[in-house]
């Protein structure tokens, strides 16, 4: 697992309470003080949900357009990363959902990845993702926030909406689908 | 053994994480004998590696600036709580979001009022309840900033505002609620019943003695009367009302509201017709299309209903006057019927009456005399009965009638003032009656209670406003003094008039008035100071050089212009605090390249003008500021117009067309309209060449030839004693 790089340099001589102050009372100068901190964190995020550039881009957009409404909703005692980042793969998911791209795994691109032969020799971290992108969204959106994210199952579930077990479940079967898929069982 | 069977996932996961720890050993073991386990490892490490090793990805350089404008363009993506997703009961989300856009118009019309909290350098006021309705009890809780978290008590007041209440709030009162007292925790609160006739309130905070005033930057706080969930229609008008001349974006955002929550009004679309005419432009036919067949249903419906409201036939009266049709005939019947003595039927009828009798000032002024004995006192925009009527009195010639109709017009001007003093003061027969009219008018100001003051002023700065006004009410009594004989105490009084601040047209009338009364040398001190202010002809200058070297003499002459140059830069800026500006202000060019503010100066005196293609008064003066902004650049002042919108090809079309050839900037993040506090355009400011804030008004706009002239005075004089770099703050 990877924990996320979190930090761009603040670009504003703004403190981030007063960013946080500011853009709540829709002042365009906190919002871009916050953007300058987090949106390239959160635009990877969203982008590794959406597995689209374009997507994450909307995702990013939507999330800032309506920072003022959803700054209401945070209080300073939480990290604010985090909450952005909850609010974030949920505004994802609805573009997820939006877009009605429920895949199914194709079995061409399972098997060309099978192709590439064992992971254990000089790894292809492009052929490891295509493998993650061919996964069900199901199975992808669990491998996606715990091994870019880092997060718990308890978070994944939180943020999926799902229960903690199901969450464990599908986290489980991913892994071993692409155990499957990477050719690891040959 | 720990591990009998094979170690859970998370166990491996561990495992990879810290690679080879001796605490691991017992699965180390495991994998020696599981190839499953290993090939799962294996995976593990693969998809770690492989997120490790992503690709750098970005949103695009421009995703703010699309973010910005979006906002400017009023979207906000409202994200539900608790909506579920559609994939199955399963997916449920516990506390999810949907992304549903709304337009709306305005952030501060989206949230309540109160929760337009100001950043840290500014106190932040709450209300609660933050909707409250007519009567309710409502608590203020303020946590001040600066100088005021000092105070142990602080006072809150407001601009209340009823459902008759005018365009504009120099005339509002404004009224003391009560006092904030501080909590052991730092906030100060206070409670207090909102009236029932207030539905829209502005607010500030300050300490007792008025010297530091929180007025959320000239935003005010804002408290607006809600019924069933929602801002009140009156409480729109009334809010739109309030920001009329402070800035016409939000009144228009306003406007847009009320059309969105209250569409079976007639006077919404009425406003949003004027409005959209103001602020649209050439544009304004094509907005206004888009209602024109709700404007024509809503009409009819008055029409139809017998019963209609007096503001209905107000409305409906006034929108067919310019047609001067049938159509007006009857709605103009309908509203007499209904009030004889309505505002709009004065003014209608004053109208009527001006455009018959034109030529004939007489007539005129007979049969305003009959209108106002059947419609008479005079109301709100009836008043202009007076004014026509004093006009042709005037024309006329009759003084009987200036007396009469003046003394109508007493006590209608804001806080009572009077202004036919002003007026009587130029006929002989009436010129004591005037004079003593101005000294009470003096009086008047010189004990105007604190109600008087506006919201948002220290009492230094509305002294300073009032000592202005008495300045003017001076000069032209000192003149009818003159006029009177009273020769000595004329020139008193307008010694005392023009002894301090900047007007060319008192000097003016001073001059005259002291030549008059044959003081030339005093006339000259006069005319030296109008020479020194930059906006005067030059012609102006040969013809009282030739009088003043036949009177004074040469070298005399020289020595007043000379002092009257070193004068200006001392009464311009003795009122002019320099501040520092709000954080830094990056705008971009047309190329898209980023200014700092502090670059685009690089040591020069800056003029800062804030400007917007969606303002009408702004589109009014942009051909004036354009010229000014070219003279001034050839006198090395850096001039920087910052329009609300980003670069687009339509934009530059406009400036093509209008011939706006001054250096525009564009405040892409915003961050322009922060630092300055820039509240509605038009907006002027003028920098020094240290980069300090000095003036941050200007009317009329060419007054910032006279505010350059002076810094540029002072840059030249570092260290001249003539030329003092403001006194202490008297905005906060």
């Amino acid at each position: 697992m990877t924990p996320s790089d979190s930090r761009v340099a603040a670009t504003t001589d703004l403190s981030l309470e007063e960013a946080v102050w500011s853009a709540r009372a829709g002042e365009d100068r906190g919002i871009a003080e916050l953007y300058d901190r987090y949106a390239a964190v959160l635009f990877r995020l969203a982008r590794r949900i959406t597995e689209s550039h374009a997507d994450a881009e909307d995702v990013v957009h939507d999330l800032f357009v309506g920072l003022p409404g959803v700054l209401q909703r945070y209080e300073e005692r939480g990290a604010l990363e985090p909450f952005l980042k909850r609010v974030t793969v949920r505004i994802a998911l609805m573009r997820l959902r939006e877009n009605r791209r429920w895949r199914t795994l194709p079995t061409e691109t399972a098997e060309r990845v099978s192709d590439a032969g064992h992971i254990d020799d000089e790894p292809d971290w492009q052929e490891v993702r295509k493998a993650v992108a061919s996964l069900p969204e199901t199975l992808r959106l669990p491998v996606v926030l715990r091994h870019g994210e880092g997060y718990s199952h308890g978070e994944i579930a939180e943020a999926l909406g799902i229960g903690i077990v199901a969450a464990r479940v599908r986290y489980v079967r991913a892994i071993k689908t692409l155990r499957l898929a990477l050719g690891v069982d040959k | 053994m720990r591990v009998a069977g094979h170690p859970p996932l998370e166990d491996l996961e561990r495992f990879v994480a810290r690679e080879g720890e001796p605490a691991d050993a017992h699965i180390a073991i495991h994998l020696d004998h599981c190839v499953r386990c290993r090939d799962t490892v294996a995976t593990l490490r693969a998809l770690s590696l492989a997120f490790a090793h992503e690709p750098a990805s970005e949103p695009h350089a421009g995703l703010l600036n699309r973010i910005l404008s979006s906002r400017a363009a009023g979207a906000r993506p409202v994200f539900l709580e608790d909506t579920p997703r559609v994939t199955g009961k399963q997916w449920m989300l516990r506390s999810a979001v949907a992304a549903v856009v709304v337009i709306a118009v305005a952030m501060t019309l989206l949230s309540p009022a109160s929760q337009l909290s100001a950043g840290a350098r500014r106190g932040e006021l709450r209300l609660q309840p933050a909707t409250p309705k007519n009567g309710d009890t409502v608590t203020a809780f303020y946590r001040p900033a600066g100088e005021l978290a000092k105070e142990r008590r602080l006072v809150l007041r407001a601009r209340y505002r009823t459902p008759s209440g005018d365009w504009y709030n120099d005339g509002a009162p404004v009224r003391q609620i009560g006092t904030l007292e501080r909590g052991t925790d730092g906030t100060f609160k206070h409670t207090f019943v909102l009236p029932d006739s207030v539905v829209f309130a502005a607010l500030a905070v300050e300490d007792e003695s008025a010297t530091h005033v929180d007025d959320n930057d000239g935003r005010a706080w804002e408290l607006l009367v809600h019924v069933d969930g929602k801002p009140a229609r009156d409480a729109l008008i009334q809010r739109q009302s309030d920001l009329m001349g402070r800035s016409w974006e939000e009144a228009y955002a306003t406007v847009l509201r009320l059309a969105e929550l209250y569409p079976e009004e007639l006077d919404t679309w009425t406003l949003r017709e004027t409005f959209d005419g103001w602020v649209q432009g050439e544009r304004a036919d094509s907005a206004r299309a888009l209602y024109r067949d709700t404007i024509a249903h809503l009409v009819e419906r008055v029409r139809a209903d017998s019963l209609a409201s007096v503001e209905d036939l107000e409305i409906m009266a006034y929108r067919t006057f310019w047609e001067d049709t049938a159509d007006h005939a009857y709605w103009f019947a309908r509203l007499r019927e209904r009030d004889p003595r309505n505002p709009q039927v004065q003014q209608l009828s004053t109208s009527r009456i001006a455009r018959a009798h034109r030529a004939s000032p007489r007539r005129m002024l007979t049969e305003l005399e009959q209108l106002w004995s059947v419609a008479g006192p005079a109301r709100g925009p009836g008043r202009v009965m007076i004014q026509r009527a004093l006009g042709a009195a005037r024309q006329a010639q009759d003084l009987k009638a200036i007396r009469r109709w003046g003394d109508r017009l007493r006590g209608l001007g804001r806080f009572g003032r009077d202004p036919t003093g002003r007026i009587f003061v130029r006929y002989a027969a009436l010129r004591r009656e005037g004079m003593e009219r101005l000294r009470a008018e003096l009086q008047r100001m010189a004990t105007a209670p604190d109600s008087q003051r506006p919201l948002g002023s220290t009492t230094a700065k509305y002294r300073l406003s009032l000592e202005q006004e008495q300045r003017s009410v001076m000069a032209v009594l000192g003149q009818a003094l003159i006029d009177d004989g009273q020769l000595r105490a004329g020139l008193d009084t307008l010694r005392i008039a023009t002894a301090h601040g900047w007007n060319r047209a008192l000097f003016q009338s001073a001059g005259d008035a002291r030549l008059s009364a044959g003081d030339t040398t005093g006339a000259l001190e006069m005319y030296a100071l109008v020479l020194a202010d930059p906006r005067t002809e030059r012609s102006l200058s040969d013809s009282l050089d030739a009088m003043a070297h036949a009177t004074i003499g040469r070298e005399r002459w020289e020595t007043m212009r000379t002092g009257a140059l070193t004068e200006l830069p001392k009464r311009v800026l003795a009122h002019a605090s320099p501040r520092a500006l709000r954080g830094r202000a990056r705008v971009v060019d047309r190329e898209g390249r980023q200014y700092d503010l502090a670059e685009l100066s690089s040591g020069r005196i800056i003029l800062v003008v804030f400007w917007s293609r969606f303002c009408g008064p702004a589109l009014q003066e942009l051909p004036g500021i354009d010229s000014i902004a070219r003279k001034l650049e050839r006198e090395d002042v850096r001039v920087v117009s910052i329009t609300d919108e980003n670069p687009s090809p339509d934009l530059d079309e406009f400036l093509r067309s209008k011939d706006i050839r001054m250096p525009v900037y564009y405040d892409v993040r915003r961050e322009a309209v922060q630092a300055f506090n820039a509240f509605g355009t038009p907006a002027y400011y003028v920098l020094d060449e240290r980069g300090r804030l000095r003036f941050d008004y200007a009317n009329p706009f060419d007054d910032v030839l006279v505010q350059v002239t002076a810094l540029k005075q002072v840059a030249q004089a570092p260290f001249s004693r003539a030329a003092p770099l403001g006194s202490p703050d008297v905005r906060h």
